[in-house]
C-alpha cells in the first residue's frame, strides 16, 4: 500500500521538521505561524461553529450587545444627564464608540482564557499556540463586520451624511485590531501563569470603558487629562471614527499616530511576551 | 535506508543529543499573584523539590526504524516524547526532527465536544500542519480506518472513548508522517483496532517512517521494535535488541522487588 492509497499526500511545506535547543528561543516563530495559517482558520471556524450551534439567537447576539448598550447609555447620559455631544443624535454618537468597544471587549475577554480552556491540546500536541487567542480575535471580527454594517445604516437613518471621509475608518480599524490582538496575546500568556487575571479582567475592562471617550465626547476631557487619554489607543480609534463619520473630516493626525504607535508597540511586546512564556505553557497550564 | 516515498537520503529522523530537563513539583508550577508577591517579599525561592525528568539522554532513530522505550512510571518516557514532539523544550541539549511528526496520543474531546467527527478531523489535521483540502481528500480513508463511516456528522460528545481515540489515531497515521510517536495508548482501542494500528505502524515503517514507541506492553515491544531503550530516573540505563533490554528490565524489577521484600 502506498502513502497516497492510504489517504493523502501531505503538502511539502508543512513537512520540513525542526530543531529544538535547550535554553534557546525558537527563532522561526513567525514562519511557523505562517505555515500553520490553515490552523488559524480552523480554530476560527471552530469558534464560530460552536458559538452558533449552542446559542438559540445565534448571530443576533453580535448586534444585540451594542444595541442594548446604546439604549441604556442613551437613557442615562442623554435623557437623564443631558450630556452635550456637539449636536449629534446621541444614539449615533454612542454607537460609533460602541462598535469599536464591543469588538475589543468581546475579543479580549474571549481570548484571555483560551490557553487554559484548551489545556488538553496544549499539553499533548505542538502547534503555534498564539493561534488560539488570535483565532478568537478573528472570530469576533465577524461580529465587528456585522456591527459596522448596522453602524452605516444608523448613520444614514439619523441623517448623518455618508461622505468619503468615512474611508478613514479602515486605518482606524487596523489600529483597533492591532491593539486588540496585543491585549489578547498578553492577557492569554499572563493568564497561564497567574489565574488572577480571570478575576482582574472584568474590572480592567470596566475601567477601560470609562477611560475611553465612548459615552462622552473627547472635548469634555480637560486638556491635561487628554494627553493621558491619548496613550490609550482606543481613544484615538473612537475619536477618529467620530471625526470621520460625524464630522466628515480626517482624524486628528497627532492623536491617531500616537494611537497607532502605542498599539504597534504593544503588539510587538505582546508577541515577545507570549512566545517567551510559550516555552512553559505545556508544563504549567 | 532510502525513504520509499521520495527517495530522500538517509539522515537520522530523530536525534536527541544530551537532553536534560527538570521539573519543579508542587505549588510553584502556577499560582496566584499573591503567592508570587509574598515569595518576592520574603526572598524565598519557589517551593518544591526539583525532579530530574531527563538526565543527559541521547538517542538516534533512523528512518524505517522502530525504537521502543520502556521503564517504570515516572522514568521519563512521556517527557522524552514531549521533548521530541517539541511540546516542552529541554533545559539543555538539542533535539532534531527531520520531516513531519505525528503522535498517536489520546486527545480525548480536546478539540471541542460540539464539533462533529468530520470537523474534528479537519482541526486535528490543521494542528498537524496539513492543508484542509488535503485532509478533506483523505476523509474517506480516515473514517474507514477508524470504523466510523456512519458517525462522521455526529458531534463527538456522543462518541465513546474508544470511538474518539480511534478517530484521533486514524488522523495521526494518515498524515503521512516521517516521524511517529506512540505513547501507551493503543490499549483504549479494541483488539481489532489495535491489530489494525500495528499493521499500519509496520506499513509506515516499510515506507521509511521512524517510530518511537512507548509502552508497558513488553511483548508488543519485543514483537514490533528493532531496538529498545530502558529509562530509569531520566537516564538511559540500557539500550540494544528488544529481547535483551526487556530481559534486563524484568531482571531489574525482580531484583528490586526481592530487596524490598
Amino acid at each position: 500500500m502506498s502513502a497516497s492509497a492510504a489517504g493523502y499526500r501531505a503538502s511539502p511545506d508543512s513537512a520540513s521538521g525542526y530543531v529544538v535547543e535547550g535554553g534557546r528561543r525558537d527563532a522561526h516563530r513567525l514562519r511557523a505561524l505562517w505555515r500553520h495559517r490553515g490552523l488559524l482558520w480552523s480554530f476560527t471556524l471552530r469558534e464560530l461553529q460552536v458559538r452558533y450551534r449552542q446559542a438559540a439567537l445565534g448571530f443576533a447576539w453580535a448586534l444585540l450587545q451594542p444595541a442594548a448598550l446604546t439604549l441604556v447609555t442613551t437613557l442615562v447620559f442623554h435623557t437623564f444627564l443631558r450630556i452635550d455631544v456637539g449636536g449629534f443624535a446621541y444614539p449615533v454618537f454612542v454607537f460609533t464608540g460602541l462598535v469599536a468597544w464591543t469588538f475589543f471587549h468581546t475579543a479580549v475577554s474571549g481570548a484571555v482564557p483560551t490557553l487554559v480552556n484548551n489545556a488538553g491540546l496544549v499539553r499533548k500536541i505542538w502547534f503555534p499556540r498564539e493561534a488560539l487567542p488570535l483565532a478568537t480575535v478573528l472570530a469576533v471580527g465577524l461580529d465587528l463586520a456585522a456591527a459596522l454594517l448596522l453602524w452605516v445604516v444608523l448613520l444614514a437613518v439619523f441623517g448623518v451624511g455618508l461622505t468619503p471621509a468615512l474611508l478613514w475608518t479602515l486605518p482606524l480599524l487596523l489600529i483597533l485590531v492591532a491593539f486588540t490582538a496585543a491585549c489578547a496575546l498578553l492577557g492569554a500568556a499572563i493568564n497561564v501563569r497567574f489565574r488572577d487575571v480571570k478575576h482582574a479582567l472584568p474590572l480592567v475592562l470596566q475601567v477601560f470603558f470609562f477611560a475611553t471617550p465612548i459615552v462622552y465626547p473627547l472635548a469634555l476631557v480637560p486638556a491635561g487629562w487628554r494627553r493621558v487619554a491619548a496613550l490609550n489607543p482606543l481613544t484615538g480609534v473612537v475619536a477618529g471614527l467620530r471625526d470621520a463619520a460625524l464630522h466628515a473630516r480626517a482624524p486628528d493626525v497627532e492623536r491617531t499616530l500616537i494611537s497607532a504607535a502605542v498599539a504597534l508597540l504593544l503588539l510587538v511586546l505582546g508577541y515577545i511576551v507570549f512566545t517567551r512564556a510559550d516555552r512553559r505553557f505545556a508544563d504549567i497550564v | 535506508m532510502i525513504d520509499q516515498r521520495d527517495g530522500t537520503a538517509s539522515q537520522p529522523a530523530i536525534e536527541v543529543g544530551n537532553c536534560s530537563k527538570r521539573f519543579v513539583r508542587g505549588a510553584a508550577a502556577y499560582g496566584s499573584l499573591r503567592d508570587t508577591l509574598s515569595r518576592l517579599v520574603r526572598r524565598e525561592r519557589a517551593a518544591g523539590e526539583p525532579i530530574q525528568a531527563l538526565d543527559d539522554v541521547s538517542l538516534v532513530v533512523e528512518p524505517g526504524e522502530i525504537v521502543g522505550v520502556i521503564g517504570d512510571n515516572g522514568a521519563g518516557k512521556s517527557t522524552l516524547l514531549k521533548v521530541v514532539a517539541r511540546i516542552t523544550p529541554p533545559d539543555t541539549g538539542r533535539v532534531t526532527v527531520r520531516g513531519r511528526l505525528s503522535s498517536l496520543i489520546e486527545i480525548g474531546a480536546g478539540f471541542h465536544p460540539e464539533l462533529t467527527g468530520r470537523e474534528s478531523v479537519l482541526l486535528h489535521g490543521s494542528i498537524l500542519g496539513l492543508r484542509r483540502r488535503d485532509v478533506r481528500g483523505g476523509m474517506g480513508a480516515i473514517a474507514a480506518f477508524a470504523g466510523l463511516e456512519g458517525a462522521m456528522d455526529t458531534p463527538v460528545k456522543f462518541f465513546s472513548t474508544g470511538m474518539y481515540a480511534r478517530l484521533g489515531f486514524a488522523v495521526a497515521v494518515h498524515a503521512d508522517p516521517r516521524v511517529l510517536l506512540v505513547d501507551e495508548v493503543l490499549s483504549v482501542g479494541d483488539l481489532a483496532f489495535r491489530e489494525a494500528c500495528y499493521e499500519r505502524i509496520r506499513q509506515l515503517q516499510a515506507l521509511g517512517t521512524a517510530i518511537l514507541f512507548v509502552s508497558h506492553d513488553l511483548p508488543a515491544i519485543e514483537g514490533l521494535c528493532d531496538r529498545a531503550l530502558l529509562l530509569a530516573s531520566g537516564r538511559v540505563t540500557d539500550e540494544g535488541p528488544p529481547n535483551a533490554v526487556v530481559a534486563a528490565y524484568r531482571a531489574a524489577t525482580a531484583a528490586r522487588m526481592a530487596k524490598s521484600r
